[in-house]
């Protein structure tokens, strides 16, 4: 007697040019029906792997099923035919989420028309009823204003909304087992929570079995029931929730576990000079809107942001995708001329500097960046790569830059023969070092971390955040951390800056606005992020409506719309940046004093 | 100096590692490797002609107007043209001057075509603006043509004809570069350098050109094929290479006057036009597919 | 797979179609139901280029001979000038003064009579248009009417008259009507002439199609042509498989190849005959290495005549003597002859003190004949024996004219290679174009500035009205002296040679028509 779900001894293969490897080996993964399995496991584990082969939908060549069984409700899934998968279980019984929404859906139809067209495939509706059908899932999955959602287009819906859709097509067809593969990846923290809620809401509803597979072991474990480790192919613990965190037996799991509560340790404080390194003053940079000629619609990214960083700060800036902390990092990099205001580094004004005097700023200020794939160029060798910064602004013999390129990598933790191989070669967190290398090259003044651990495993997440923090106590770095990951700006931040829509939100210590943060976006934001001691996702914390657009924001504080806690004034007037205690301001009339 | 060596060869290893992989995947395909193969061969032969062929001195040494117009025998493999030359001899050497000006060509449309694609994608606003009107009015003539007017201007020539190719050729691999550029420009790695400071002639010519290097290779050895035909093409209107030059479009050209008494000077220039062009068109064609996988793998 | 027959397919419909181009377009217009006789002459080229019979001055003689007359022409049976519209003539004692008596009854096409006065307006209206070989008429000050049937030529200087009213081009009589009419008139298509033919249709640049005009004065028998068509097939392929086919009657310029076929094939018969034509190669004396004598010697002998003459041309050619080419007056067996010698040729570069060392010379011709390419690629050889390369340039005849005519002499050619044949039956064609100095550039393209010869020239064109014998001998010594100074390549005379269709009959080529068919003179059997 087989469980609802279970896999059994399944042995995958794929074979490459060079030669054929064992990509998945499972002993044995069962799930009963209504639960909640999740599996965590990093890039390269083969999570993907195993939830293609279970909706047949692996490509073989170049995989290969040498053997295993997967059932579902007492049957085979592999021995079926690909005619029968289609027809009777992909899409029907079993429905599958994928990470990017937009890729799933198809861009030149409405969602309405992909909505109807799936419902009549799969449930052969004629027209009207299977429009009343998707009226009814997408109530569902909570968008409002139904008729208007199924005539837009999906890229005139936000991240949040698109993914509701998908959930609300893959139930409208009666789907039992749900497979979600990253599923909230791509979205901001507020939105992710609100999305897990929907699905634990949808799943209770209407007793649906999830198969939930991330990379982020806080986020599956509060979503799920069971959870089961998979390392490089095979799970290596599985078991309910507080089981495996607790009382962990595997090393690999305890790795992990480790990784992720690091970043919850309490980081120190540095005593530094009054010296100012870097202010900003009253800076703005508008995005005109290009839709018809003559425009007077901006994007407001920045607006109005007064910040002062002092030598050998870490300040952490966070917020949610449409903050502007990227248009305010990038201006300050001089990438973009600013609309107005100032910039001062080390005493000047970077937009008055003439061409020469530019170029001396910028060994000062360097870069590294959220995408270690794409930040270094495929074609060149890590040497080049690493020595760009050097052959721009100084002037070295070949052989002196070889060796301080073995520098840097010794200090970034890489073996010396890394110099003369391809970014490819590289794992993703390898490759984020050499970034970091790069970034030291020319001794900056001050390196700006952008999403530095974001699209890298959380082992290597932990690793490269050891390093930095090393690498600050070094060297005496300044920094500018951005990140929506609360943990890690926790973890190296002294000061940090919340940031939302355009303006400064919040302002203090870190340790300070992290225990009691003041301002409610500080809170919602701290609170729906689940961590490893959340108990189960309903503890989280969620933000009603959508991120108000940049063009045209909310008058007054731009986040009463929102706020739980709003009141008239709020709608009317602009709150200023009020000093709570110490260093600790925030922008909120709650707290005038 | 021994680590001078040894860094060289840490950076040719890599790469040889490259060619190995995208040899197993012309394997794959049969058709490719056979028309790899033949290009090898060609290639050979185009190195080796004066040495290998029967009678060297035939082309352009010497001439024996008593053997004219002989048909193919064991003597003369395809026979003898009107001055008694040995066309066997000819064909072959005419390897050597038509995968010597295609390749020149070409390299000359590449030279000229792929850095102003690239400043055009990268650079963008009026640049791209200018540099994209240019190409269009270029690319409004067809290649022939353009090749004819500008070779007319200038005087029949093969080395004319080669420049002339070049400059109606260009445009296609300014297209192509600057559309390759423009999605570049997404790339982090191209704003990780400006924000390093790098000048944009060195973003655009050390980082730029070396990710569009792929497609380049295959468009050129697609190319390959239609400018050896267009040079045929020139030679046979009488505006490439002239007498006693044994380019096979001249010799077509020639064997007009004779066709009617003697087939083979006419079938075998053609046929070597023929599969020179094939066997470029389907290396094309296999490039294109061992690229491809290995962009999406990167 | 699919890719492969893709291909074979292109390549089969590509080569259909420039084998498609070349051949032409297909022409039948021979009707035996009809009855009509139709001779179909395919011509290598525009059948003319103005149809102005003062003015024309290219291939249109070939048309213009069948439609108009001259008062007298070259008889090539008897090798003397003949009468054709004038009966007899004489002259005075210098030569100064002519007098020519017309035949009677002579009507024009248009309905006129052909008498003195109109003889003396045809004339005058060449002279005045000044176009084309009008220069024949430079001699004449003065034309009287002495009566309605006598014409009377008074000359500023002593000329052979009688030769000179015998032209190819520039001296047909043209009705009294259409004297005054512009060359406009006549390119539309009209013509005013007194010959066998009228103009029944014309298309420029393609074909001329003439109809038998009944009321010619020699008068008409049962076997001779209606109608003839002149055409344009300019491949030679093509024209050989017309004749071959019995769908042209006659043809010429015919690949060497080409004959030698024919002449197996019993349908057609070739006919070979003199030619004034032949084929010089100009030295640019201007041009260093090419202003040193020893030089040109040297290369004189280099060049292939024997090869020329028995491979590439098969026989259908004489190895040049001297400058004017065999049957003519003018011409001396006994003349010098270069030799292919390239020990002769070694000596001569070394006494010349050239360095041959990466010696390149240039050489221009007409592109189109198989036979200028052939020849000029054996001579290539040649050279390339005694270091010196040599650049073989061909282009369209106005490029290669251009070229010879650039002011400086560095951006001239070096060698130039042409076909020459006379204006009218005299060798002074060859001295005065291509012998006498000149001002401007014209065809004297190896740019002799020899005022000694310019005065023995001139001596013998006077001598030639009055004394032809005292004249050949002078002529003769230019020759020599022309020889002497290797100022020319004197490569090889042409003979004409013919393709017609076994019923063809009638047919002798002149040599002081080049090109013409006398229809008149043809029958069909």
């Amino acid at each position: 007697m087989s469980a609802y779900f279970e896999i059994r001894n399944l042995k995958i293969d794929y074979k490459t040019y060079e030669k054929q490897q064992r990509v998945l080996d499972i002993e044995r993964i069962a799930i009963e029906k209504g639960k909640t399995y999740g599996i965590v496991g990093e890039s390269g584990s083969g999570k993907t792997v195993l939830a293609l082969a279970i909706m047949g939908l692996l490509p073989c060549p170049p995989g290969i099923i040498k053997s295993g069984e997967i059932i579902f409700d007492g049957q085979d899934l592999l021995k079926k035919k690909n005619k029968e998968m289609g027809e009777k279980y992909r899409g029907n019984r079993i429905a599958m989420i994928f990470q990017d929404p937009m890729s799933t859906l198809n861009p030149v139809f409405t969602v309405g028309y992909q909505m109807i067209q799936i419902i009549k495939q799969h449930q052969k509706l004629n027209k009207k009823e299977a429009y009343k059908k998707a009226i009814e899932m997408i109530e569902v999955v909570k968008l409002p204003d139904v008729d208007d959602i199924m005539k837009k287009y999906p890229h005139q819906l936000s991240g949040g909304q698109r993914q509701r859709i998908i959930i609300a097509m893959a139930l409208a067809c009666g789907a039992e087992f749900l497979i979600a593969d990253e599923p909230t990846r791509n979205l901001d923290v507020t939105i992710q929570a609100s999305i897990l809620k929907l699905m634990k809401e949808l799943q209770k509803k209407f007793g649906v079995t999830v198969l939930f597979i991330a990379n982020n072991l806080s986020l599956v474990s509060t979503f799920c029931d069971e959870i089961g480790i998979l390392h490089n192919g095979k799970i290596v613990e599985q078991g309910r929730v507080e089981e495996v965190i607790k009382s962990s037996k595997n090393t690999y799991t305890k790795i992990l576990i480790d990784s992720v509560t690091k970043g919850e340790s309490v980081t120190k404080k540095k005593q530094e000079k009054d010296e100012v390194l870097l202010e900003v003053k009253s800076l703005k940079k508008y995005f005109p809107v290009k839709k018809r000629k003559s425009s007077k619609l901006f994007v407001k990214a920045v607006d109005d942001v007064d910040l002062k960083i002092y030598k050998g700060e870490v300040v952490g800036i966070v917020g949610e995708s449409g903050c502007g902390k990227s248009t305010l990092v990038n201006t300050i990099l001089n990438l973009h001329e600013p609309t107005s205001g100032q910039v001062l580094f080390d005493g000047k004004n970077i937009f008055e500097l003439d061409k020469n005097q530019l170029r001396k700023t910028r060994k000062d200020i360097q870069i590294v960046f959220q995408d270690p794939y794409w930040s270094l160029n495929p074609r060149w060798l890590v040497k080049d790569i690493i020595s760009e910064p050097i052959k721009v602004h100084e002037k070295l013999n070949s052989i002196s830059i070889l060796k301080r390129v073995e520098d840097l990598l010794e200090l970034v933790g890489l073996p010396k023969s890394s110099a003369f191989k391809y970014p490819h070669e590289f794992s993703g967190g390898q490759r984020q070092r050499i970034a970091i290398a790069r970034a030291l090259a020319v001794n900056p003044k001050l390196v700006v971390l952008d999403e530095p651990t974001s699209s890298i495993d959380v082992i290597s997440q932990a690793q490269i955040l050891e390093l930095l923090k090393e690498l600050r106590g070094r060297l005496r770095l300044t920094n500018i951390l951005i990140s929506h990951d609360l943990s890690v700006v926790n973890y190296l931040a002294d000061k940090v800056v919340i940031m939302y829509l355009g303006k400064i939100v919040e302002y203090g210590e870190a340790i300070e606005v992290f225990n009691n943060p003041l301002h409610p976006y500080t809170k919602a934001l701290f609170n729906s992020i689940p961590s490893l001691e959340s108990s189960g996702i309903e503890s989280l914390v969620t933000l009603e409506g959508n991120v108000p657009s940049a063009i045209n924001p909310p008058s007054g504080c731009r986040f009463h719309t929102r706020c739980s806690m709003a009141n008239e004034r709020c709608s009317k007037e602009m709150p200023a940046m009020k000093v709570y205690n110490d260093n600790h301001s925030a922008a909120c009339f709650l707290y005038e004093q | 100096m021994d680590t001078r060596i040894n860094n060289l060869l840490e950076i040719i290893r890599p790469r040889i590692k490259e060619i190995r992989f995208s040899f197993y995947l012309l394997k794959k395909n049969k058709l490719t490797l056979a028309a790899f193969y033949i290009i090898v061969t060609l290639i050979v032969l185009a190195v080796l002609a004066p040495y290998v062929i029967p009678y060297p001195s035939h082309i352009s040494d010497e001439a024996n107007v008593a053997n004219k117009l002989l048909p193919p025998s064991r003597e003369f493999l395809f026979g003898t043209d009107e001055l008694g030359r040995d066309i066997f001899s000819r064909v072959i050497y005419g390897i050597r001057i038509s995968l010597t000006t295609a390749i020149l060509a070409v390299g000359l449309a590449i030279i000229i075509g792929v850095p102003l694609g690239a400043i055009a994608g990268t650079i963008g606003g009026w640049a791209d603006e200018v540099i994209m009107r240019i190409t269009d009015i270029f690319l409004s003539f067809p290649p022939l043509l353009l090749a004819i007017a500008i070779v007319s201007i200038v005087g029949s020539s093969l080395n004319n004809a080669i420049m002339a190719i070049a400059l109606s050729w260009w445009p296609w691999y300014t297209r192509l570069v600057r559309g390759q550029a423009v999605s570049l420009k997404e790339r982090k790695f191209i704003q990780a350098a400006e924000a390093i400071g790098t000048s944009k002639w060195k973003i655009i010519f050390s980082h730029v050109v070396p990710n569009t290097i792929s497609p380049v290779i295959v468009q050129a050895s697609m190319d390959m094929g239609g400018v050896i035909l267009t040079i045929a093409s020139l030679s046979f209107l009488g505006l490439g290479a002239q007498a006693p030059t044994p380019e096979w479009g001249l010799m077509i050209n020639t064997s007009r006057n004779y066709f009617l008494n003697a087939w083979w000077y006419s079938i075998f220039p053609g046929l070597a036009i023929f599969i020179t062009v094939l066997v470029f068109n389907l290396l094309g064609d296999g490039f294109r597919e061992i690229m491809d996988p290995k962009t999406r793998k990167r | 797979m699919k890719k492969f027959l893709c291909f074979v397919l292109m390549k089969c419909i590509m080569g259909a179609i420039i084998t498609g181009c070349s051949g032409g377009q297909q022409q039948s217009t021979q009707t035996t139901e009809n009855k009509l006789k139709i001779a179909y002459y395919a011509f290598i080229s525009e059948p003319y280029i103005d149809f102005d019979p003062s003015v024309e001055y290219s291939n249109g003689i070939i048309v213009l001979h069948n439609i108009y007359e001259t008062l007298t022409r070259y008889d090539i049976n008897t090798e003397k000038i003949e009468p054709l519209l004038a009966e007899e003539w004489t002259s005075n004692e210098d030569g100064t003064v002519w007098n020519f008596k017309l035949r009677q009854g002579v009507k024009f096409h248009d309905g006129a009579e052909l008498n003195a006065e109109a003889v003396k307006k045809s004339i005058e209206r060449t002279m005045d248009l000044q176009m084309g070989a009008a220069y024949i008429w430079d001699c004449v000050d003065e034309i009287k009417v002495i009566d309605d049937y006598t014409v009377e030529f008074v000359l500023s200087y002593p000329a052979p008259l009688d030769l000179i009213a015998s032209a190819g081009y520039a001296a047909f009589i043209i009705s009294p009507n259409a004297v005054d009419k512009d060359t406009g008139w006549f390119n539309e298509g009209n013509e005013a002439g007194t010959g066998p033919y009228k103009v029944q249709q014309v298309t420029k640049g393609e074909e001329v199609i003439l109809a038998k005009f009944d009321d010619y004065w020699k008068g008409w028998s049962d076997n001779q042509y209606d109608r003839v068509i002149i055409k344009k097939i300019p491949e030679s392929s093509s024209r050989r498989q017309l004749v071959e086919k019995g769908e042209a009657q006659i043809t010429s310029g015919l690949s060497v190849t080409d004959i030698k076929a024919l002449r197996e094939n019993p349908a057609v018969n070739v006919i070979e005959g003199p030619s004034w034509t032949n084929i010089i190669g100009f030295f640019n004396t201007e041009k260093k290495p090419l202003d040193n004598v020893d030089f040109r010697k040297a290369i004189c002998y280099a060049f292939p005549y024997e090869e020329v003459v028995s491979d590439i041309k098969e026989g259908m050619a004489y190895k040049s003597t001297g400058l004017i080419p065999k049957g003519l007056w003018g011409h001396d067996e006994s003349l010098m002859q270069y030799e292919t010698d390239l020990q002769k040729a070694e000596e001569y570069l070394i006494k010349s003190g050239v360095n041959s060392e990466g010696l390149k010379l240039e050489l221009t011709f007409t592109s189109g004949t198989e036979e200028l390419r052939n020849m000029a690629q054996l001579y290539q050889v040649n050279l390339k024996k005694l270091g010196i390369e040599l650049q073989i340039q061909e282009m369209n005849w106005d490029n290669v004219w251009e070229k010879s005519k650039n002011t400086n002499p560095e951006d001239r050619q070096d060698i130039l290679f042409m076909q020459w044949w006379p204006d009218y039956a005299s060798p002074m064609s060859w001295l005065y174009s291509l012998v006498y100095s000149e001002e401007d550039i014209l065809f004297n393209l190896s740019y002799i500035k020899d005022e000694n010869l310019d005065v023995m020239i001139e001596e013998a064109d006077i001598l030639s009205a009055t004394d032809r014998v005292e004249a050949e001998k002078l002529i003769v010594d230019v020759q020599k002296e022309v020889l002497d100074k290797a100022y020319f390549i004197h490569a090889y005379d042409d003979k004409s040679v013919w393709a017609v269709d076994a019923g063809f009959k009638g047919f002798k080529p002149n040599p002081a028509y080049e090109g013409v068919v006398f229809f008149y003179d043809t029958y069909y059997e």
